[in-house]
């Protein structure tokens, strides 16, 4: 990494004020027309200006800039599920703590999306920026997943949540959607509906 | 204004004159010429992996989310399925005729086709950067070759142009957050709020997410985050010294240095934009050269021993 080395145009650089004379002859015949950079440069800061900081790929790089924001993801999960006399009744989700709950991020365990060919930002928009959990979007939910867990065991589908409280960062998960080998199941504190795919 | 004078003639010194293409010796240009080459090459095979898998991408869209450039203007939906695939072969016969020197308007050709596949892609709602070093490139390489027509001209001005926006660019990026969350940005358990998102991706995606060395140190102590945030606002900051010929190969090695940080940190894996970094910023003029030199010393050694 010499560069010192190899002053390809050493009179040229060191020169106080720019003088063709002093480069090389090839500089000197090929000098580029530096206007061009100006002008687009100028096209640039018009462009990032008026469009809120994006024209690609001119860009003000604004990624990471708002730090300590609220975030929210979805991941699923496997529980087992409690025994019921009467499995086709609603009785059965009681077992399940609907509410949300601190996560450990150096305890995770999920169900690899990946392996089952979801991409996990499509999924984390699908499940974050719902707002009304009608009986379509659950089944949505259903059909992203294609296969369902093994009897006595559900699937939860969790809207995690990651904030700065008094800067300490705290982690939830909030059981959305609750999958069986053969129900779905809405939180009720979404809604009271099922639905049976 | 004298001073703002000398200030950009520096500037343009430092940019355009003292390039190895400028060199009166013959194997410098030369090594000046194949590393040139050598450049286009790999801009031309990640804008038309962009421009195809973009446009098949587009397949899938329905509506659009986010008006994002020229999308601002004109109705990009129209121009979901097929009409992509003709983007992205208008801008792979752009790259074509450029780089054959058939047609040196070609490169502009591309850049304006690649910026109209850019936001039809990303009318979905992500803005991704990952693609904007690329971008600078193609648009470097277009405007140099269409402004000029002597060849060397072309090479000058195609890298000093490039260097002046990618350093431009990071240096942005910390105003940006300067801007947006102020001297407090650098806070450690903003990393550590950062790491906690990206491991819920990560195990989302694989099932399971495991703090590697940097990570442990970083959750366990967040000083170790603030030092990191630090040294990659700092980073970001000098990107401007990119401009200078000199500094160069050593910001362009703490800026690889910080991309690997960040993939470290944050899982957030950085292929174009490194690679693009060490095809550009290291004196690999010199290394052609010595190559070469190498080469025909051995070859003539072997020649001797033949005879």
């Amino acid at each position: 990494m010499n560069q010192n080395s190899n002053s390809y145009n050493s009179d040229s650089y060191n020169s106080e004020n720019h003088n063709v004379e002093n480069q090389t002859p090839n500089a000197k015949q090929s000098r580029p027309r530096t206007t061009w950079l100006w002008r687009i440069f100028l096209l640039n800061l018009v462009l990032v200006g008026a469009h809120l900081g994006e024209f690609w790929p001119f860009s003000i790089f604004p990624m990471f800039s708002k730090a300590g924001q609220p975030w929210s993801r979805a991941m699923v999960v496997e529980t087992p599920l409690v025994d019921s006399d009467d499995p086709s009744t609603a009785q059965q989700w009681e077992p399940i703590d609907w509410a949300p709950q601190d996560i450990d991020i150096l305890d995770l365990q999920a169900i690899s999306l990946d392996e089952k060919g979801i991409d996990k930002i499509d999924f984390s928009n699908y499940v974050g920026k719902t707002e009304q959990w009608t009986p379509e979007v659950v089944s949505g939910i259903a059909k992203m997943i294609p296969d369902r867990p093994e009897q006595g065991k559900a699937w939860l589908v969790l809207k995690v949540r990651g904030r700065m409280d008094d800067g300490s960062v705290s982690v939830q998960g909030e059981p959305i959607v609750a999958m069986t080998a053969d129900t779905v199941v809405l939180s009720p504190n979404y809604d009271n509906q099922s639905d049976t795919p | 204004m004298n001073r703002a004078k000398q200030w950009i003639n520096a500037l343009e010194r430092s940019l355009f004159d003292d390039q190895p293409i400028c060199s009166e010796n013959e194997r410098i240009r030369s090594g000046a010429i194949t590393h040139f080459r050598l450049f286009e090459l790999f801009v031309a095979a990640w804008a038309i992996a962009y421009a195809w898998t973009w446009g098949f991408y587009t397949f899938k869209s329905s509506v659009v989310v986010l008006e994002l450039g020229v999308a601002n203007y004109i109705p990009v939906a129209s121009l979901f399925g097929l009409p992509s695939m003709i983007i992205a072969a208008v801008m792979t016969l752009g790259i074509a005729v450029s780089i054959t020197r058939l047609w040196r308007w070609g490169y502009l050709v591309a850049i304006l086709a690649l910026h109209l596949q850019y936001v039809v892609r990303f009318s979905q709602g992500e803005i991704p950067h990952s693609s904007n070093l690329i971008g600078f490139a193609l648009l470097a390489l277009g405007v140099g070759f269409a402004t000029h027509k002597d060849s060397v001209a072309q090479i000058r001005f195609t890298w000093g142009f490039l260097w002046f926006f990618v350093g431009l660019g990071y240096t942005s990026a910390a105003i940006s957050k300067l801007v947006g969350t102020g001297i407090t940005w650098i806070d450690g358990q903003h990393l550590v709020l950062w790491i906690h998102e990206k491991a819920i991706d990560y195990a989302s995606m694989t099932g399971e997410w495991t703090p590697n060395v940097l990570q442990t140190a970083i959750l366990e102590s967040a000083w170790v985050g603030t030092l990191s945030l630090f040294i990659g606002w700092f980073t970001e900051a000098i990107g401007v010294l990119m401009w200078s010929r000199r500094l160069r190969p050593w910001v362009v090695l703490v800026t690889i240095g910080m991309h690997f940080g960040i993939t470290w940190t944050m899982n957030i894996v950085f292929v174009a934009f490194v690679m693009q970094l060490i095809l550009t910023g290291f004196p690999w003029v010199e290394w052609i050269v010595a190559l070469r030199q190498r080469l025909s010393v051995s070859s003539s050694n072997s020649d001797s021993l033949t005879l």
